[in-house]
């Protein structure tokens, strides 16, 4: 089980390779784990992974990243969402640099019961349809399709979206 | 000890290309009036994040970047000295320009007195951190700051607590400010940076921004 979900990180950090994407920032998250793992194996002299100590810092250090030249990702679990509004909604949207954010979500009804991610599993798609970020669900059947929408929405047209990670899908808790 | 101003004078005085990141509120307006560059960001929201940006090109780049960072906003999102210090040899110029209040927003207190980053960032990791007051040793600071390389500095200079005459708002828009920036480091690249019509009606429908 665990192997689908290091499949699905492979194919999915290859995926945003080579759609571009040359800068990543990340804040911890164990549902992101796997990925995370992934993306520090791309490391080399022009793809970076910087680890941020808040998520604004990562949207920040993201933003840097771009006005440099680089298509920038931030990793989040979306707890880090309600760190990141400020950023978002006063750096990223109104200077129109174009962040993509993977969001591994806690809280989700019948996949993580915990308490105190109820609230934020509930309302990570509301925050994102408020700020207008599009978003998408990541699956196993649209992992491809998932990188070039990304793709296409941060590099050709220049907006921020994100891409929203499941426990189940990546088998957290392991 | 010196004004906002003539700090910043003196640093326009002194770089040469370098990208310059200005924390928000009156710096930006100060910045903006003293001198207008490609290479200016205006940070005008985001307070606390003007560190974080500067790290980050300076980080794709390797390019030397100046931070001019104020009390409150460091206060705000102090984390970036322990990002920033972790990643020596990091080629920033970090400038705390230091009059203990919030001087945008009415000029309320920070703090009872001046706090010690030198002492974080060197906790931290900086290659160099100095606190200063006079014109002479800023000036001499930044000039070994600028010529001598390896980062990530510090200069925490302590400033005058009034409010001068408030400058004008930042009259261009945020897309420009952003643009033009990375517009340079595309073309050092061979890049170009293409936004058509279409992109930008798009644009407006998905982002707020079409209220600027």
């Amino acid at each position: 089980m665990k192997n689908l979900a290091c499949h699905i990180a492979q194919s999915f950090v290859a995926g945003l390779k080579g759609g571009g994407f040359d800068f990543f920032a990340s804040v911890p998250c164990g549902v992101l784990r796997v990925m995370l793992e992934e993306v520090t194996r791309h490391v080399g002299d022009r793809l970076w992974h910087i680890s941020a100590l808040r998520e604004d810092i990562a949207i920040g250090l993201a933003c840097g990243a771009f006005l440099g030249g680089k298509q920038p990702v931030v990793f989040m679990q979306n707890s880090g969402l309600g760190h990141s509004i400020n950023a978002l909604a006063s750096l990223c949207l109104p200077y129109r640099v174009s962040c993509l954010l993977v969001i591994g979500c806690r809280g989700y009804p019948n996949q993580d019961p915990t308490e105190e991610n109820k609230v934020m599993g509930q309302r990570t798609v509301p925050l994102l349809t408020m700020l207008r970020i599009p978003y998408r669900e990541l699956t196993t059947d649209n992992v491809g399709e998932t990188a070039d929408w990304a793709a296409d929405k941060c590099r050709t047209q220049q907006c921020c979206a994100a891409v929203l990670v499941s426990p189940d899908l990546m088998r957290w808790p392991s | 000890m010196m004004t906002r101003r003539q700090c910043i004078a003196l640093l326009y005085e002194m770089v040469g290309d370098e990208p310059i990141v200005f924390t928000t509120g009156y710096t930006c307006r100060d910045a903006y009036a003293l001198s207008d560059r490609p290479q200016n960001f205006y940070m005008l929201g985001s307070m606390g994040l003007a560190a974080a940006i500067g790290t980050g090109i300076s980080i794709v780049t390797h390019e030397r970047v100046v931070v001019v960072d104020g009390d409150g906003s460091l206060l705000m999102n102090p984390s970036i000295l322990f990002v920033a210090g972790g990643l020596r040899p990091l080629n920033l110029i970090h400038i705390v320009l230091d009059n203990r209040q919030y001087a945008s927003t009415g000029g309320q207190p920070t703090g009872a007195r001046p706090y010690d980053f030198c002492s974080i960032a060197r906790e931290t990791g900086y290659r160099h951190f100095e606190m200063i007051q006079d014109e002479a040793t800023f000036r001499k600071e930044l000039r070994a700051a600028l010529t001598e390389g390896e980062g990530p500095i510090l200069i925490h200079v302590l400033i005058e607590e009034g409010v001068l005459p408030i400058t004008p708002r930042v009259p261009l828009s945020l897309y420009t400010v952003a643009a033009r920036l990375r517009h340079i480091f595309l073309r050092t690249e061979g890049q170009q940076m293409k936004v058509s019509n279409d992109n930008m009606e798009r644009i407006n429908d998905t982002a707020c921004c079409s209220h600027y």
